[in-house]
C-alpha cells in the first residue's frame, strides 16, 4: 500500500468530532428511521493537517456506505495528491495513501481533484507539472488520471489525458463513469492558442489505462470555471461549462452526447443570465441526472443585475430545453458561492454551497424530495470558517458531505453523511408529472 | 500560513443590501474613464500583513500615507496575466515614496511567479493571500480585481477584469487620488 512520506503521515491527527445534528448515530443509515421529510445527519468527522496548504476535498460515498475522499496537500515546495477512504459506512476515514507516484509532480493548487469510485475502482485526475515546463512558460500542466483497482489501497503511475504537446494548462477537470462503465473526462486548455480556450472530453474505456482521442466539444470556455460531466441511465453524457458570448456575456451552457461521448451536441444556454463579466469568475457549475434521465443544474452567477446568485434548473428532454431557474441562495448578508449538487436516482437533490462574508464563510444546504421542484429551509453545517463544499450520493440516498475549515494553525477536512428522508414524495411527484 | 490578516473594523463593512461600489461615468470623472467604480467613503481601512514573494512579509502599515494599487490575480487566471506589466510600468510613472503597486494572490506558486515575473523584467511585490482572507475582506469576486486605496487606507474604487494601468487614463486616475486630500 502506497503511503506518505513519514514526515507527512506524522502529521495527520485522525479524530471524530461527535458532533451529530440529529439525535443518536444509527449504525447503519436507513431513512426509515428519519423523521418523514427531515434528513438524518451523521457525524462529522475532522482530519487536522498540520501543513503549509490544503485544497479540497473532492468526496464520493459507495452503495455500502464507506466515503472516500481526495485532496491536495502542500508543505514545504512539496504536493502531494491524497486518498482515503473509511473502513466503516459514514466514515470516518482511513490512512491517506499517496495517489501521486514519486517523480510525478503535482502542478496546482486551485482545484480539488476529481473523483469518482465505482466498487473497487477509483479514478482521479489531477494536473501534474508539464515535464516541458520553462521559465517563459511557469504555468504549465498535463492532465492525468490516476486509476486504483484495489478500492483506493493503492495507485498505480497516472495515465496522461491530454493528447497535445502544448505546455500550457490542462485543467478545471471533472470526470464520471457511464452506466456501460465508459470513464468520461472533461477539461478546458487552450491547445489551439485561441484567445479564449476551449472545453475539451476524452473517454476510457478500459478503465482508465488508456484513453481516447480528445475532442473538442466548443470554443470561447471561461477559463478558470471548472468544467462538471453527468451521465444518463440512458446512455446521454452531460458536459457543463462557462461559456463567453459576445460582450462578454457569460452563460453557463449544457452540451449533450447521444454516442457514448464521441461527438457532442452544441451547447445550450441553461438560464439566459445575461451576466456581462470581464474576469475570471473561477465557479464551476455542477450536475446531476435522476433515474428517469431529468437533468440537473445548479449554477452560481450575477445576472444582468450584478447579484450574486445560485439557481437551479432541470431539463426533461435531455438538456435541449430548461425549466425556469428557482434561486436557492436566501440570505441577505452573504454572498453565495460555490455550489456543488448531488442527484439520487429517485430525484432527491442536495445543494451545497457557500455563504461569504469579509468576517464569515459558513457552508450551507438545501435539499429537495420532489425533483428540485421545493427545497429545505437552508441549514448550516460547519463549526469554523468553512469553504470548498462537495458532496456525493448513492443509490440509497446516502449523501456524502465534504468541506475544508481553516482554523490555526492547522487545516481541517471534514465530511459528514446525511441520509435523506424516503423516496415516497419523490417517487410520487415522478408517478404524478412523469419525466 | 504566514498571514495575519486584521481587520480594522470590518465588522461595518456593509456591502450587503446597499452596493459596496456604484458606477462611475460622469463625464470628467476619473474614475468613469477607466471603468473603475468608486467605493463609498465608509468602508473602512483594512489592515493585513502578509508573506511576500522575496520571503518577507509586507503589512499594510508599511504602505501608510502612500496611495496603493492593489492588485488581486491568479496563475491561471489569463487576462491577470496579460495586464501585469502595464501594473508594472503604472509604478514606473511614480515615486514609490507616494505611490505602490502591489500584487496579491491565492495561488501559491512561487517558483513559477518568480520565472514569470523574471521573465518580464517585473519586479512588483507579490503578497500570498493563502487562505484568501484579504480577498474577502475586499469582496474579491473574479479576478483580476484591482482596488484603488487612498492615502489614509480608505479604499476607493475597484476595477474588475483587466485595464490598460498604463494608459493616461490610468496615470490620470492615481494622480487624482494623489492630490486628493485624505
Amino acid at each position: 500500500m502506497s503511503k506518505p512520506p513519514i514526515n507527512t503521515q506524522a502529521l495527520y491527527v485522525m479524530c471524530t468530532v461527535a458532533v451529530a445534528l440529529a439525535v443518536g448515530w444509527p449504525t447503519k443509515l436507513r431513512s426509515a428511521e428519519a423523521p418523514e421529510s427531515s434528513p438524518a445527519f451523521g457525524p462529522k468527522h475532522v482530519t487536522v493537517h498540520h501543513v503549509k496548504g490544503v485544497v479540497g476535498p473532492s468526496v464520493q460515498i459507495d452503495d455500502e456506505g464507506m466515503i472516500s475522499a481526495t485532496w491536495v496537500e502542500e508543505d514545504k515546495d512539496t504536493r502531494t495528491i491524497l486518498f482515503s477512504r473509511s473502513k466503516t459506512q459514514g466514515g470516518p476515514l482511513g490512512t491517506p495513501v499517496s495517489v501521486n507516484q514519486p517523480g510525478e509532480s503535482p502542478y496546482y493548487r486551485q482545484e480539488a481533484p476529481a473523483l469518482i469510485v465505482r466498487g473497487q475502482d477509483v479514478f482521479v485526475t489531477w494536473s501534474m507539472t508539464h515535464p516541458k515546463m520553462t521559465p517563459d512558460k511557469p504555468f504549465s500542466g498535463e492532465l492525468r488520471l490516476s486509476r486504483s483497482s484495489d478500492g483506493g489501497r493503492s495507485f498505480g503511475p497516472s495515465t496522461l489525458v491530454n493528447d497535445d504537446d502544448q505546455v500550457i494548462q490542462h485543467t478545471f477537470d471533472a470526470l464520471n463513469v457511464a452506466p456501460d462503465g465508459v470513464l468520461h473526462l472533461a477539461w478546458i486548455d487552450g491547445r489551439e492558442g485561441k484567445k479564449e480556450p476551449g472545453t475539451f472530453v476524452a473517454r476510457s474505456t478500459d478503465q482508465g489505462r488508456t484513453i481516447t482521442k480528445n475532442f473538442k466539444v466548443d470554443d470561447n470556455t471561461c477559463v478558470c470555471c471548472r468544467t462538471s460531466i453527468a451521465t444518463s441511465p440512458d446512455g446521454l453524457v452531460y458536459v457543463a461549462w462557462r461559456k463567453i458570448f459576445d460582450g462578454n456575456i457569460r452563460e453557463t451552457v449544457v452540451a449533450r452526447s447521444a454516442d457514448g461521448g464521441m461527438t457532442f451536441s452544441a451547447p445550450v444556454v441553461v438560464g439566459n443570465d445575461r451576466w456581462v463579466y470581464q474576469a475570471c469568475p473561477h465557479r464551476p457549475a455542477s450536475l446531476g441526472v435522476d433515474r428517469l434521465g431529468r437533468l440537473y443544474v445548479v449554477w452560481y452567477t450575477e445576472g444582468a443585475d450584478e447579484t450574486p446568485a445560485i439557481y437551479l434548473a432541470y431539463s426533461d428532454d435531455q438538456g435541449k430545453t430548461f425549466s425556469e431557474k428557482k434561486q436557492l441562495n436566501r440570505s441577505k448578508g452573504t454572498f453565495p458561492d460555490h455550489p456543488q449538487m448531488a442527484v439520487d436516482p429517485h430525484g432527491r437533490v442536495m445543494v451545497i454551497w457557500e455563504e461569504q462574508s469579509p468576517v464569515r464563510r459558513e457552508i450551507v444546504m438545501r435539499h429537495s424530495l420532489d425533483r428540485g421542484n421545493s427545497f429545505s429551509q437552508p441549514q448550516k453545517l460547519n463549526e469554523k470558517h468553512g469553504q470548498t463544499p462537495t458532496i456525493g450520493v448513492n443509490q440509497q440516498g446516502t449523501v456524502v458531505m465534504g468541506w475544508k475549515e481553516h482554523a490555526m494553525p492547522a487545516h481541517r477536512l471534514v465530511v459528514q453523511t446525511m441520509q435523506l428522508p424516503g423516496v415516497s414524495v419523490a417517487e410520487a411527484e415522478i408517478r404524478t408529472n412523469g419525466p | 500560513m504566514a498571514c495575519a490578516v486584521i481587520v480594522a473594523a470590518c465588522m461595518g463593512l456593509s456591502v450587503f443590501g446597499a452596493p459596496l461600489y456604484g458606477a462611475s461615468s460622469a463625464a470628467g470623472d476619473p474614475y468613469g474613464a477607466l471603468g473603475v467604480a468608486r467605493m463609498s467613503g465608509d468602508v473602512p481601512a483594512v489592515a493585513f500583513d502578509l508573506k511576500a514573494l522575496d520571503g518577507a512579509s509586507l503589512a499594510s502599515q508599511h504602505l501608510a500615507g502612500k496611495v496603493v494599487v492593489l492588485n488581486f490575480w491568479a496563475t491561471w487566471c489569463g487576462p491577470c496575466k496579460e495586464e501585469m506589466p502595464s501594473l508594472a510600468r503604472l509604478q514606473s510613472q511614480f515615486n514609490p515614496g507616494q505611490v505602490r503597486v502591489v500584487t496579491v494572490t491565492a495561488d501559491i506558486q512561487p517558483i513559477g511567479i518568480k520565472q514569470f515575473l523574471d521573465h518580464l523584467g517585473i519586479t512588483l511585490p507579490v503578497l500570498f493571500d493563502e487562505e484568501q482572507e484579504l480577498s474577502r475582506l475586499f469582496t474579491v469576486r473574479g479576478l483580476p480585481t484591482t482596488v484603488l486605496i487612498g492615502q489614509d487606507g480608505h479604499a476607493l474604487g475597484r476595477a474588475i477584469g483587466p485595464r490598460a494601468w498604463d494608459s493616461q487614463e490610468s496615470i490620470a486616475l492615481v494622480r487624482h487620488v494623489l492630490d486628493r486630500q485624505p
